[in-house]
């Protein structure tokens, strides 16, 4: 657990003012979750990603999508050999420990569920042959608002598929200070050092699988998706679910519990569900994250 | 003095424990010794005071002790030092001394809890020596005080590290004790009580004022000086007048010339009595006396009715008991102040109650045989000695001039200075010299009423004697000499009683100080007689009056069984859970009792608030309560949200929630919370 301390600490000398923020997503990648981050361009996504990446100490690629783009664009594609005679399987840039997918929701619905497909099965099959994708695998999606022009927005079925969703907003006044002073942040991403290796990020994620859970919290986390079922015409999937209690699990090994607690759970609420409850025709005009907040404050905790 | 702790310190829990919680335990034990003062060895408090001083200015410490051998000859020596007391102070207070000396030693070597409960524990026992030997009812708020400072030392030793406020600390043991009090009111009532009290600690070397078993010059002298209580007489119907209120102890024979003395072993038969007039029926509380003798109205009709006092009568009229008297006791008699002899009496007791040294006092022996010569009868012969007596020139002093061997002739002829036992006593001297049978009585002479409780009290200082001359045709004829000689003084002594009986212009005349003593006297009679001396004769005239009298055992292992199935019941149901906590559990009852106390002053938990989440929200707007009540959400969600703990966890979490409380703050009365 300690292991986690300097991992942080290194990630939020470069994400400056948003410690919630890189908490999730370092919970998401130990919870074995993909992450999504919407926000509008220029607050530093990309850096997030590629600071993550670097203090992880992860293989890591990044995939610019746009509306061009193919599904081979993004898992790879078979060519014909001549001198062998054969088609030859050459691996797209799917096949990384950290793929940053920027700006998913330009790219067309082809090329996103191509994408979302490999990050459910964490593999890729291709003409009848199965590909393995390298272990830990995760993907961090950027994704502009849609309101803005030329984009696709996600289904749900495919919303469903990112454990969480996290805004990075724009900085406080201080840490944007800061940020104008410290010039160029390729240069601050170029001396952060790598805090873990794949294996150690690997054996964290089991780590994290073994936290804690006691009954109470299973009551809890079942009270809190039975309540979004209750409450809208599509609510959180028992999918959704597992994701809650394994984010949840993350969250309390990233603050050194040995069990998950009710505040835990509470911490990664609106980040797991947020983006799978937006308002839809017939609901309410509330937003997903303002809904997932009140229904937080609506569920008591068992005692 | 401070040294480091011992690396090898076995439980260095206790040496982080609060200040408090030492201070808690030394203030007990400090407590449980000062009770016993009285008692023990002189140098054991300063002892015991002493150690505890130098204790509480190293007690985060590992003391430096002397060397083993060192140690082991402290022991011996104030272990004999405090046995060497046993003669001064009684086997209670030489048992309490090296109580104390024990307490002051396992003091000087304390660093584990185990070692404080030690200390704890022998302040306990020096409680129970205290009670055990001094009941007197101001002595019972120190009781509980010291019981309650014990139980919070108690408190503060099972939390540990973790002990919250004294405050708290008393709060919490105080209210065990007082629900421990149905209990101890139960098994006061209903625990067979065995006859004898095999509890009561016999009193050697103790020295209880009373009348002694002999009667020279000087002997009620210091009896005079006196106050404490002697008896106490309740009434059932009318009060005698004051100049009956003689209360007859011991019957005097034997004289040697300056000493009086009872006659042991005369087992003669009483000449046949015949009463006439009123009968007084009256319960007496007598005080213990040492002697074996109960005192009574002049004269009583009969022994004691009650079957738990062993009495008989003797020839001359005393009512004695099989063993000396420890313990105060309670008798109901019959008087009759009028009363005569029929018959004649018995040679042998003519001839005990006309013996007389000859060689002594030769010349109140020459006046007797003047004054018989020149008297008719015996009855003249009496008056004529009172004439005598009553012209001679004699006064009444409590302070007479000392008496030589022949004291009845420097009395008569040379100090003409005396008391009541000195004119008693020449005056029986000149009955016998003169041929008349005469004896000395010695009790009590008048008593004072207490208009609050409505009794009698007769106290030491009321001690007199007088004297009976057997006249033929007459009987026994009770004769006081002092009433002729000092009239007024006696009438002092009667005085007491005047309040009651001289009327309104006497009552008015009582100031307020009068009045809070009589109203003193009155309680702690109650308690000496209700509470103190509630015995088995009292457990079974209660069973009389519940209607259950036939099966006296059985009916208290009934009742008390009944009471104590009661008083679990009442317990059960005063901690049973309420409203939205009436499914929980013990855990989650413990942590609505944390918000309840939180509730009203401090901040309410909303439904949805983590447990943790609410003790950061209090510690941001009560700093001083952050670390306790997150130390305390911190464990109740490891309880609650963790993996299976010990059950000794959730014990203590209990334990800790219930002795946790918020110090209200003295700055601003507002709301933070709400």
């Amino acid at each position: 657990m300690s292991r986690l301390r300097p991992a942080l600490a290194a990630i939020e000398r470069v994400i400056l003012g948003k410690p919630g923020q890189v908490r999730l997503c370092l919970a998401c990648l130990l919870a074995h979750g993909h992450l999504l981050i919407e926000d509008v361009p220029g607050v530093g996504k990309t850096t997030l990603a590629h600071v993550l990446a670097r203090v992880l100490g992860l293989e890591w690629t990044r995939l610019q999508f746009t509306s061009d783009l193919l599904p081979a664009d993004i898992v790879g594609i078979s060519i014909f050999d001549r001198t062998t005679q054969k088609f030859q399987f050459r691996r797209g840039p799917v096949f990384t420990q950290l793929l940053l997918a920027d700006e998913i929701n330009r790219a067309s619905p082809k090329a996103q569920s191509a994408l979302l497909e490999a990050m459910e099965e964490r593999q890729v099959s291709v003409e009848g042959v199965t590909y393995e994708l390298p272990e830990p695998f995760f993907v961090v999606a950027t994704q502009n608002p849609h309101e803005q022009l030329g984009t696709y927005r996600l289904p749900e079925s495919q919303l469903d598929r990112f454990l969480m969703r996290v805004s990075l907003g724009y900085p406080d006044p201080a840490s944007e200070r800061r940020v104008l002073l410290q010039g160029e942040r390729r240069d601050l991403l170029n001396e952060t050092r790598t805090v873990l290796s794949p294996a150690e990020v690997l054996s964290l994620q089991i780590e994290t699988r073994q936290i804690y859970v006691a009954d109470k919290l299973l009551d809890y986390i079942q009270a809190l998706v039975a309540r979004t079922r209750a409450e809208l015409s599509l609510g959180l999937s028992p999918r959704a679910a597992q994701g809650l209690l394994h984010a949840a699990q993350a969250w309390a090994l990233i603050h050194e519990d040995n069990a998950v607690l009710p505040e835990h759970v509470q911490s990664v609420f609106a980040a797991v569900a947020a983006h799978r409850l937006e308002p839809r025709d017939g609901d309410g005009a509330a937003s997903g994250s303002e809904f997932a907040g009140a229904l937080i404050k609506a569920v008591p905790i068992p005692i | 003095m401070r040294s480091s702790p011992g690396p090898d310190s076995p439980e260095p829990g206790l040496d982080r424990a609060p200040a408090r919680t030492v201070g808690l335990v030394l203030a007990a034990l400090l407590g449980a010794v000062a009770l016993n003062l009285h008692h023990t060895a002189v140098w054991c408090a300063p002892l015991a005071l002493g150690v505890a001083v130098w204790r509480a200015r190293t007690w985060r410490a590992r003391p430096k002790l002397p060397g083993r051998v060192l140690r082991a000859v402290l022991v011996i020596v104030l272990t004999v030092a405090a046995l060497l007391d046993f003669h001064s102070g009684g086997s209670l207070g030489a048992a309490a001394s090296l109580l104390v000396v024990m307490a002051a030693l396992k003091l000087s070597e304390t660093s584990g809890r185990r070692d404080w409960l030690i200390v704890l524990s022998a302040a306990l026992f020096l409680l129970l020596a205290a009670c055990l030997d001094a009941q007197a009812l101001w002595r019972l708020p120190l009781y509980v005080v010291e019981l309650w400072l014990l139980c919070g030392g108690m408190y503060a030793l099972g939390a540990g590290s973790e002990a919250p406020s004294a405050y708290a600390l008393l709060i919490s043991s105080g209210r065990s004790l007082a629900a421990a009090l149905p209990l101890a009111v139960l098994l006061f009532l209903f625990f067979p009580r065995l006859p004898g009290a095999f509890w009561a600690v016999p009193q050697l070397g103790q020295t209880v004022t009373g009348l002694g078993d002999s009667l020279s010059p000087g002997s009620i002298e210091d009896l005079v000086a006196s106050s404490d209580p002697a008896l106490r007489v309740r009434f059932d119907g009318p009060l005698p007048p004051p100049s009956e209120r003689y209360w007859r102890a011991l019957v005097l024979h034997s004289f040697d010339g300056f000493t009086w003395r009872r006659e042991r072993l005369a087992l003669y038969d009483s000449p046949p009595l015949q009463f006439s007039g009123t009968a007084y029926h009256y319960e007496i509380t007598l005080e213990p006396n040492q002697q074996n003798a109960l005192i009574a109205l002049d004269l009583p009709q009969s022994r004691p009715s009650a079957t738990t006092l062993r009495s008989f009568w003797t020839f001359d009229y005393q009512l004695l008991t099989l063993l000396p008297l420890l313990r105060s006791v309670n008798y109901d008699l019959i008087s009759y102040p009028q009363h005569r002899n029929v018959g004649a009496l018995p040679p042998e007791q003519r001839r005990i109650d006309l013996q007389l040294p000859r060689a002594a006092n030769p010349r109140s022996q020459q006046l007797a045989h003047q004054l018989r010569a020149s008297s008719s009868s015996d009855a003249a012969y009496v008056t004529a000695v009172l004439d005598y007596l009553r012209r001679g020139g004699f006064q009444y002093t409590p302070q007479p001039p000392l008496l030589g061997r022949d004291s009845i002739d420097d009395l008569l002829f040379r100090t003409r200075q005396g008391f009541c036992e000195h004119y008693a006593s020449a005056f029986a001297m000149l009955m016998r010299a003169g041929g008349v049978p005469a004896r000395i009585v010695t009790g009590y002479l008048g008593g004072e009423w207490n208009r609050f409780g409505d009794y009698l009290l007769v106290r030491q200082s009321s001690a007199h004697a007088w004297t009976e001359v057997w006249l033929d045709g007459q009987g026994w004829v009770r004769v006081d000499p002092t009433a002729v000689i000092a009239p007024a003084a006696l009438t002092q002594q009667l005085d007491g009683v005047a309040p009651v009986l001289g009327g309104a212009a006497r009552l008015a005349t009582a100031s307020w100080i009068l009045t809070t003593v009589q109203a003193w006297q009155a309680v702690n009679a109650w308690w000496q007689d209700r509470v103190v001396g509630f015995n088995f004769a009292h457990q079974l005239s209660l069973l009389d009056r519940l209607g259950l009298g036939s099966q006296q055992w059985r009916a208290l292992a009934w009742l008390l069984g009944a009471g104590v199935s009661l008083w679990l019941a009442l317990l059960a149901w005063a901690q049973r859970p309420r409203g939205a906590a009436q499914r929980a559990d013990g855990l989650a009852r413990s942590w609505r009792l944390l918000e309840r106390k939180l509730e009203r002053t401090v901040a309410v938990r909303a439904a949805s608030e983590g447990p943790i989440a609410f003790a950061e929200r209090v510690g941001r707007v009560r700093p001083e309560l952050g670390p306790g009540l997150r130390s305390l959400a911190r464990r109740y969600a490891r309880l609650r949200y963790g993996p299976t703990a010990p059950a000794s966890e959730l014990l203590r979490f209990r334990r800790a929630v219930r002795l946790w409380r918020p110090r209200p703050r003295a700055r601003t009365p507002g709301r933070p919370g709400a």
